[in-house]
């Protein structure tokens, strides 16, 4: 060993300038390098979305889904301008770009009680979410304003959009049930109240392929609530479901009278009608007006009350009575007549149902029927409510020509039956009260005193009547089969009988001989029997 | 003069009538009954019978004994007389009968809901050939059934005179019960 090493000269080898141990940095740099551009190359889209609030959000831990599988997730919770709204900064994977429509929608997803269920009760554990609802746009866009809760309807969905307006009435909320003949076939999306013209309106969406239901003679009505009907025929209680009970719903139908109708565009508008009955009595018609001067009150006549030709309606009251602050323009001052003007819309479309109707001649024949006799009277409509109605008959004389009130043609008006009713009951009511009732009573009074007397007189009488028929009942009693008397007479009547019968041979004997009765009958002994064999 | 007359006609008026008490001295007359000694009845039995009614023709109907004779001639006798009225004497001897007779039922005079006999006596007589007879009909009824018979029983007198007539004629009876008794037991 000690030779091995004196014999070798050593070998000198230059050192190399980099050092061995730079390997490690080296390859961590690459490594380094490489895990970035894998980042950036992987690096999802950056968007922001906007929300009232930032509740259940959490930085680098809230959830972005799309059908329930993670999309992205919130990178950044931030106040928006002015510290008036949230902005959420998301990343989105890069494959789901296309997701991010212009119309695209965000909304939280937490638990949430509404009238529809309980939803999003899987976030109770998990924790809130972002989910979106892709929309149509080919735009895509990366700032979203946040909804504060899901859609009603997804902006893909396909169907109809309309608008309706209502005037009053419950109004229903949004996510209420449209409703056809019991089936659910869209919902209420949006709902806003105009202060200006003071009417509400209602955005509906009707789903495919039921939007081909709604068509220019489709009526809508709020079907929410319970509707309580009472007519001759009885009580009615109607209620569409239960959620139409609490939140509220729209029915839609076309009716009976009328034709289908063409199918409606997008955004068409409707009048939403208080109830399937307004829509019967309150549907709006072509019309031309008319005025009735009426002698009798008008108490219980309100705005649309029908007007009725012998039980058919053929229009409605427009004005119960004309404001005296509203002069009409060649008429005397309201208090001048003491006639109040009724102002009544005659619709024919109520008559021709479904059909053109030509309104002048309608107007015309109207004009021809006043000249004939046909006047207006105030009826009762309904004697529980005291509600009137107008009721046109040919009850009247006939007229040489139509009056007018102002711009209003006029048809005359005639007493109602319960207003002569009335006034008869007055006049009889009146002669009554001059009759001497006082001494009319009086006698009355003495005729039932006198009347009482004789009664109790009779009573009497028939009381001794009953007990003289008792006493007489117990005397004849006494001369029963088997009462004593009776066996008394009847022994009696047997020792009668066998007396006389004792008699009848004395009797025989002084008829034979007379004098026997003194000197004795002559009689021999008697002839015995003899015993037998003899 | 005229007071001896007058005397003279008074005395003979009294001796006429006086001889119309000069008579023959009348038989003594005989009374008779049906009955006999009262016997003790029990009045255990719960069943009733009623009777109705004794039927008798006229002949018969009255106090004095009667004679049959063989040319249907019916002497009445005179001095022969029952005691009691014929009918009552011939309900007692068949309501005493009929109630010893198995002591099953009682014979009451009415009642109501129970069984009803009425008797209708025909002949009831001793005869001049010596021989007592008893004959008649009889109807029992009881609620809605009923029975009517016949009867006719003789005996044979086994001595003269009405004493014996009378002893056999009670022995008609107690045949007369017997036989009812045996009617109503077949009901």
């Amino acid at each position: 060993m000690n030779d091995d090493i004196q014999g070798t000269k050593p070998e000198i080898k230059p050192k190399s300038k980099l050092s061995k141990i730079w390997l490690l940095p080296i390859v961590a740099l690459i490594i380094g390098l490489g895990m970035v551009y894998n980042n950036w190359k992987n690096q999802g889209v950056q968007i922001e979305v906007s929300f009232d609030n930032a509740e259940g959000i959490i930085a680098e831990k809230t959830l972005v889904k799309y059908l329930d599988v993670d999309i992205g997730i919130v990178n950044e919770v931030g106040f928006g301008e002015g510290r008036q709204s949230i902005v959420i900064g998301i990343e989105i994977e890069k494959e789901m770009r296309d997701l991010l429509t212009s119309d695209s929608k965000f909304w939280v997803v937490k638990p949430r009680i509404g009238a529809d269920g309980i939803s999003g009760l899987g976030t109770v554990l998990s924790g809130a979410y972002i989910t979106i609802s892709p929309g149509n746009s080919e735009t895509l866009s990366t700032q979203f304003p946040g909804l504060n809760q899901a859609p009603v309807t997804s902006p893909t969905a396909d169907g109809l959009f309309i608008s309706l307006t209502s005037k009053g009435g419950k109004p229903p909320k949004v996510g209420s049930p449209v409703i056809y003949r019991g089936f659910e076939v869209g919902k209420v999306e949006a709902t806003q109240f105009d202060p200006r013209t003071r009417t509400a309106g209602f955005g509906v969406f009707i789903n495919a392929p039921y939007d081909t239901l709604v068509t220019t003679n489709t009526f809508f009505w709020n079907a929410g609530g319970i509707s309580v009907t009472a007519t001759a025929e009885g009580i009615k209680v109607d209620v569409t479901t239960l959620e139409t009970l609490i939140s509220g719903g729209i029915q839609f139908d076309v009716p009976e009278e009328l034709s289908l109708g063409e199918v409606v565009a997008q955004s068409h508008s409707f009048t939403l009608y208080d109830s399937w009955d307004s829509v019967q009595n309150r549907r709006e018609y072509d019309y031309f007006e008319y005025a009735i001067l009426v002698e009798d009150s008008v108490s219980g006549l309100s705005k649309g009350a029908p007007v009725e030709y012998r039980g058919i309606r053929i229009g409605t009251v427009e004005s119960p009575h004309l404001a005296f602050d509203e002069p009409v323009e060649g008429e005397p001052p309201q208090g001048q007549d003491p006639r109040i003007p009724v102002i009544v819309r005659i619709e024919p479309g109520r008559v021709y149902v479904g059909k053109n109707v030509d309104m002048a001649a309608f107007d015309a024949i109207i004009k021809d029927g006043i000249t004939e006799g046909m006047v207006a009277r105030i009826q009762n409509a309904n004697l529980i409510t005291g509600s009137l109605k107008v009721s046109l008959d040919f009850v009247g004389e006939p007229v040489a020509n139509v009056e007018t009130y102002g711009p209003y043609p006029v048809i005359p008006s005639r007493r109602a039956g319960l207003s002569i009713l009335t006034e008869q009951l007055e006049a009889v009511l009146a002669k009554v009260n001059q009759l001497p009732l006082d001494e009319i009573l009086q006698n009355a009074d003495q005729a039932i005193t006198d009347a009482s007397g004789a009664f109790d007189s009779a009573q009497s009488a028939f009381i001794g009547i009953e007990k003289s028929m008792q006493e007489l009942e117990t005397t004849l009693s006494g001369f029963q089969p088997d009462s004593q008397i009776y066996d008394s007479l009847d022994e009696t009547m047997t020792e009668m009988q066998n007396t006389l019968r004792s008699l009848q041979p004395l009797i025989n004997d002084l008829s034979n001989q007379p004098n026997s009765l003194i000197f004795g009958a002559n009689q021999p002994t008697d002839v015995e029997p003899t015993a037998g064999g003899n | 003069m005229t007071t001896t007359l007058s005397r003279l006609c008074a005395g003979l008026c009294a001796c006429i009538l006086v001889s119309a008490c000069a008579n023959a001295p009348l038989p003594q007359s005989k009374i008779y009954v049906l009955d006999d000694l009262p016997d003790r009845v029990s009045n255990d039995a719960t069943a009733l019978i009623a009777i109705n009614k004794i039927e008798l023709p006229d002949y018969l109907n009255q106090r004095k004994l009667v004679l049959r004779q063989l040319d249907q001639q019916i002497l009445i006798a005179n001095y022969h007389i029952w005691g009691d009225d014929l009918p009552d004497s011939i309900r007692r001897v068949l309501a005493h009968e009929l109630s010893n007779n198995g002591q099953e039922y009682r014979v009451v005079n009415s009642c109501s809901a129970c069984g009803e006999l009425t008797i209708r006596v025909d002949h009831f007589y001793p005869t001049d050939s010596g021989e007592a007879v008893l004959a008649g009909s009889y109807t029992y009824s009881q609620d809605e059934a009923q029975i009517y018979k016949q009867f006719s029983f003789k005996r044979i007198l086994r001595e003269d005179g009405y004493d014996e007539a009378v002893y056999q004629m009670r022995q008609l009876l107690l045949e007369l019960s017997n036989n009812i008794a045996v009617s109503i037991a077949e009901n």
